[in-house]
């Protein structure tokens, strides 16, 4: 399997400086393990950027652009399909933004953004990754509105191109190395502000996020399996969120399901998880008529049913070097309040992706109170 | 019949405890012969390892190469337009090779790291990525960073953080030191650095990996109007074109070596000598033949290991020392990126072992023979009047090896050849020397009757040459490889001037479109402008640059034309008659084999026109063939054809107002560059070239004289009680080191006048012969007498030093005989 983006040498090169800095933070008790974890980024201090705070207005379309002065940026689409030969494919689709540094962005070839996207295709015949990597300023890859004023999102030739100022309706194509895939995107829902209108916080100390989601994407189009087009039909999710600093130091990891139930709602939880076992969790849940409620601690529960041990492909930053990983691929996930208790599993255990921040992200299918079927994140195992 | 063997070895041993300068002597001999041949292997190995990922770039594939049709380099908007069409797999490439400001050659390659397709497979040892890396940032970000290589940074002296200023008065960013795969002895920076630092919006061109048929069907049909796809394993193989500089190190190793076995068959040969009479009395007591056999084969396998084991331990400080040199050679020559860290290979070992047995075998078997079956007569004693029949045979030989050579000169073509050519040369001395020293020896003593101590020493040659013929040899080898190489280099590099001279001959060159013809016309200095004008085709399987040259142009005149015959410059500079007239570069005649008067086919703007070609002009170092045609018909031939730089001739005095000038015509600093900086720096370039030779030069004499002083401290031992009559009889020390000393003196004088003609020989053979067949180019072979005296000094000075040391231990050694004869 391709990774565009293993870059093994400037892994190698790029110094110390992530050893050092992650050393004062987590103290001389640091395993080595911990050392190398990628998602340290997103707990470093986002000093001199600008800082999350709630209360802000949204206003669209400028929110669906990247947000440069803060550090950290994605576009995230995940999408549960059905194909015309009656199997279950999954689309995961993302673009992430970064700023090097919070100095204002000189541009061009000396941009201070950096753009990473993922492409992951799942079919009856396997699962599928891509990584790219591309600096900003230089138009091999970013957000922005054309010159006829419409929504632009790309890398290279992964190209989400929109009728619109805002992302829908667009169409979305992308490739792994043996699978491609072009998809009509249609919603007309309002976009759902999470949190506190869109406030989303990640931690007791501070750490939060602005995000906001499009639960309700219609999808039809074809992905080509090994040169074989089939029609697939479903349902995406489109996340946007931007931060300076979304994760906590005593944050390992978070664990994330967005979920289309049978009644036509939309349910979405994660929690971080702490060290001392006491985790933070959210979540929202939308009802088909777009009606949002804010799900508290007090009112869900994520619970890990089972642990499940895949084997992972090396990953590129190094520090999974194709190891067996134990994950809880199984959940219970109840919002007493809705009357919602469900099972999440998956039948596509390995969907791990071994890029440069190794993540778990794959199709699940809903059973118990509710039907259905949706996406698991699995993140800083 | 073991104990026998182990009984034996250990008293053959014992004689190495007693005459450690021995011990030493066929160490130094396996060491040194080991080391310069394992040292050149691993140079050789290791540039050809760099070679066979020439198609790699800092650790990406780089197969496919993409050029604009129209440009020498590539708008930075067609990578992204290539990007965008999903040519992942391009990345773009700046590479420049600049000068520092203190003279030093650098080589810059820039890329966009995240844009690089690596091949490398794997994991990392320290994670992290460069989505969120600060070091990503430091590199990208202004004032960026210099990745040089430590050694690199070592030749260039540039410690972490100092910035290198260019000629120009360009600093380069903060050099970090580390290096990439294969960054060799490349500086690397990120794109954005170099875009910046060079104020440019292209690239020296992209490189691509893996590109499928249907992807190349694709690029040719979206991009094919503007940007050419090129195979890079299919372009100039640089194994090949490199090969026969790589033979020319190897047999320069290897006669490294053939002087160090040279050492150890003396050493040997003495050892054995100096053992008869404890082989005999191992003999006597009973020992086989066959356990004194094992045991010396043991003995001698002992010293295969030891010498190889040191000797590669004695290559690893050598070829390190050596590889910067060779690594400027490839890049000045072929313009082959060569890492300048030779490669370790564990192969080499056996290989040196392997050459040590040989060495040592062929050292053992005749004295083992002779010692063995006791013919108890000294092998070396000779009848003091005559040449013996085999010495006779072997100036029959060497006469017969040089009629060889005369005669297969016309014949050899190819570089092997040619190199067995040379090999002839060099054993041809060999065998001639044995028969001159001794003829000269016999007419001394008979042209010298009637004065006995000039009879006497005459004599005393006779007796001494036996023992010093090997050393001899290897001096004599050692002195025409030298004079042969020196005078190459020396008429290589005379040649190179004066075609510098004559080709640079403009004071100013100015980069293309910086300045017009207009403008120049106006200012005040110029004396003369004239711009050139290219176009590239293949021909015969090699790149041809067509050029158009200005007829009053004062570089290229009539005396720049070799074999064209008197009216061969004006019929090709009145142009556009009926059969039109080109001048070529030597390498068509030599290797595509056009003489005067042939007809070449070119395509041009207007359709395929016949030329005929006028004649030849020298093009030193060019691997590629070269036309030149009038400027004028060149226009019309080729309009589209894209200008070269500007030469301009400055009045005289004008030299500051001319430079003052170009900076007001807005000529920046890095768009011109004046004649002398030019030639300064070419002859940089060449004598860095040629560092190589030198130093091998250098360390063969140094063998060769541990040789003579190893045979001299022989020859002396074997002869130690003669002496100690002479002395006994009442010689004085003076008449004694003059009768002595003077058959040392009669055969190095003898070695260097057989080594002046035979090394002129070789500088003959190396020019008109390897050279033509691997480059396509000759020159005049020029024998300067300035460092052949040099080196006859050199020798002198050696041979001398060899012969006091030797002798003065032997003073003390006839002494002590002598005490210890008289019973004190």
């Amino acid at each position: 399997m391709r990774r565009d983006g293993s870059r093994r040498f400037l892994f190698t090169s790029l110094g110390n400086s992530l050893f050092t800095s992650l050393f004062i933070v987590a103290g001389a008790t640091a395993e080595l393990a911990q050392a190398q974890d990628p998602y340290q980024l997103l707990r470093e201090s986002g000093e001199g950027f600008a800082q999350v705070q709630p209360g802000r207005a949204f206003i669209f379309p400028q929110d669906h652009y990247p947000h440069e002065r803060f550090k950290i940026e994605w576009w995230y689409l995940t999408a549960n399909l059905t194909g015309s030969d009656g199997r279950d494919y999954g689309i995961h689709w993302t673009l992430f933004r970064q700023a090097m540094n919070a100095a204002s962005n000189p541009g061009g070839w000396q941009s201070s953004q950096t753009w990473m996207a993922h492409t992951a295709i799942s079919t009856p015949l396997g699962f599928e990754f891509s990584q790219r990597f591309a600096r900003g300023g230089i138009g091999q890859a970013g957000v922005a509105a054309t010159q006829q004023n419409t929504f632009e999102a790309w890398m290279d030739d992964w190209l989400w191109q929109s009728d619109s100022s805002a992302p829908f309706p667009g169409v979305l194509s992308a490739s792994t190395d043996n699978q491609r895939f072009n998809l009509t995107l249609q919603a007309t829902d309002d976009w759902v502000l999470q949190g506190k209108n869109g406030f989303s916080q990640k931690s007791d100390l501070g750490q939060a996020s602005y995000y906001y989601s499009q639960p309700f994407i219609d999808i039809t189009g074809t992905v080509w399996v090994a040169n074989e087009p089939i029609e697939v039909a479903g349902k995406g999710w489109l996340d946007r969120e931007w931060s300076s600093q979304p994760l906590a130091d005593n944050q390992a990891g978070w664990d994330w399901v967005s979920l289309h139930l049978s009644d036509g709602s939309a349910l979405m939880v994660y929690q971080l998880r702490h060290d001392s076992g006491e985790h933070y969790i959210s979540g929202s849940w939308v009802s088909g008529s777009g009606e949002v409620t804010t799900l508290e601690a007090d009112d869900v529960t994520m619970t890990p049913q089972s642990e499940t041990r895949i084997t992972t492909e090396s990953s590129a930053a190094g520090n999974d070097e194709g190891e067996i990983k134990a994950l809880p691929l199984e959940w219970r996930v109840r919002v007493p309040k809705l009357g919602i208790d469900v099972s999440v599993t998956t039948n596509r255990p390995n969907s791990w992706l071994a890029t440069a921040f190794p993540y778990w992200e794959g199709p699940v299918t809903v059973e118990g109170s509710h039907q259905g079927a949706g996406y698991l994140e699995l993140t800083g195992y | 019949m073991t104990r026998a063997v182990l009984v034996t070895l250990a008293t053959t041993l014992a004689f190495y405890r007693q005459n450690p300068l021995q011990a030493l002597f066929v160490l130094i001999g396996l060491v040194l012969g080991c080391g310069l041949y394992t040292a050149v292997a691993q140079i050789n190995a290791s540039a050809k390892a760099s070679y066979a990922e020439a198609d790699q770039i800092l650790g990406a594939s780089a197969q496919w190469r993409i050029t604009d049709r129209l440009s020498t380099e590539v708008a930075i908007d067609d990578y992204i337009r290539l990007r965008r069409a999903g040519f992942t797999q391009v990345y773009p490439i700046i590479e420049r090779r600049l000068a520092s400001a203190d003279g030093a050659l650098i080589s810059i390659i820039a890329t966009d790291l995240l844009a690089l397709p690596l091949t490398t497979a794997g994991t990392d040892s320290e994670g992290e990525n460069p989505f969120g890396s600060s070091g990503w940032s430091r590199l990208t970000q202004s004032p960026f960073e210099a990745w040089v290589p430590s050694q690199t940074a070592e030749r260039l002296g540039v410690v972490e953080g100092e910035q290198i200023r260019l000629r120009d008065g360009t600093l380069l960013p903060p050099a970090a030191i580390r290096s990439q795969a294969q960054q060799r002895d490349q500086i690397f920076m990120d794109l954005g650095a170099a875009l910046s630092l060079f104020e440019t919006d292209r690239v020296s061109y992209l490189a691509a990996s893996g590109l499928t048929a249907s992807e190349r069907t694709s690029f040719v049909d979206q991009f094919g109007d503007r940007l050419v796809l090129s195979n890079q394993s299919e372009a100039l193989d640089l194994s090949q074109l490199t090969q026969s500089l790589h033979t020319n190190l190897t047999a320069l190793g290897l006669l490294s070596f053939v002087v160090g076995t040279f050492i150890v068959f003396n050493a040997v040969n003495f050892s054995l000598h100096a053992r008869r009479e404890t082989l005999r009395v191992l003999s006597d007591l009973g020992a086989v033949r066959e356990a004194i056999v094992t045991a010396i084969a043991i003995e001698s396998l002992v010293w295969a290991l030891l010498g190889a084991l040191l000797g590669t331990l004695l290559a690893q400080p050598l070829s390190a020392a050596l590889m910067p040199a060779v690594a400027a050679t490839m890049q000045n020559i072929y313009g082959a990126s060569v890492s300048s860290l030779p490669v370790f290979n564990a192969g080499l070992f056996w290989e040196a072992l392997l050459l040590a047995l040989a060495g040592l075998s062929l050292a053992l078997v005749l004295p083992l023979l002779r010692a063995t079956s006791e013919s108890s007569k000294s092998p070396t004693t000779q009848d003091d009047t005559l040449l013996t029949r085999r010495d006779i045979a072997s100036g029959a030989i060497g006469v017969a090896l040089l009629l060889l050579a005369y005669v297969s000169y016309p014949v050899a073509s190819t570089v092997v050849q040619g190199f067995a050519l040379l090999a002839l040369v060099l054993f041809a001395g060999i065998a001639l020397l044995p028969v001159i020293v001794l003829l000269v020896a016999a007419l001394g003593k008979t042209g010298l009757k009637q004065h006995w101590l000039a009879r006497w020493a005459f004599a005393d040659v006779t007796f001494q040459f036996p023992h010093l013929r090997l050393a001899m040899m290897a001096l004599l080898l050692t002195l025409i490889a030298n004079i042969g190489v020196t005078s190459l280099v020396g008429s290589f590099r005379l040649a190179l001037t004066d075609w510098l001279e004559t080709r640079l001959s403009a004071d100013i060159y100015v980069t293309a479109g910086v300045v017009d013809d207009e403008t120049l016309a106006t200012e005040d200095w110029v004396r003369a402008a004239h711009q050139r004008v290219t176009t590239e085709m293949t021909f015969s399987g090699r790149t041809m640059t067509v050029v158009g040259v200005d007829v009053e142009a004062p570089d290229f005149g009539p005396a720049n034309i070799i074999d064209g015959g008197p009216d061969a410059f004006p019929r090709w500079s009145a142009g556009g008659a009926e059969t039109e007239g080109v001048f070529a570069n030597e390498q068509l005649r030599y290797l595509a084999g056009i003489e005067v008067g042939d007809s070449l086919a070119l395509m041009t703007e207007l359709g395929t026109r016949s030329f005929e070609v006028l004649g030849f002009f020298h093009d030193y170092g060019n691997v590629n063939f070269a036309l030149h045609l009038p400027s004028k018909r060149f226009e019309q031939l080729y309009p589209n054809a894209k200008p070269q730089g500007w030469g301009i001739w400055v009045k005289n005095d004008q030299q500051q107002a001319a430079e003052l000038g170009l900076s007001e015509l807005g000529v920046g600093p890095t768009q011109w560059v004046s004649q002398r900086e030019v030639l300064t720096l070419s002859m940089t370039i060449f004598d860095r070239t040629f560092a190589i030779t030198r130093a091998l030069n250098t360390l063969t004499l140094m063998v060769a004289a541990v040789a003579i002083f190893a045979s001299l401290l022989a020859v002396y031992q074997f002869r130690r009680p003669e002496y100690a009559l002479w002395r006994s009889l009442g010689m004085g020390w003076l008449t004694f080191f003059a009768i002595s000393g003077f058959p040392i003196v009669l055969m190095t004088t003898l070695v260097m006048a057989l080594a002046l003609p035979l090394g002129v020989a070789l500088s003959w053979l190396l020019i008109h012969k390897i050279n033509v067949i691997s480059f396509g180019w000759t020159m005049p072979v020029i024998v300067d007498a300035q460092p052949i005296t040099f080196l006859f000094f050199v020798v002198a000075a050696v041979v001398l030093a060899a012969f006091v040391l030797a002798s003065l231990n032997q003073r003390a050694a006839v002494n002590n005989a002598l005490k210890s004869l008289a019973g004190e």
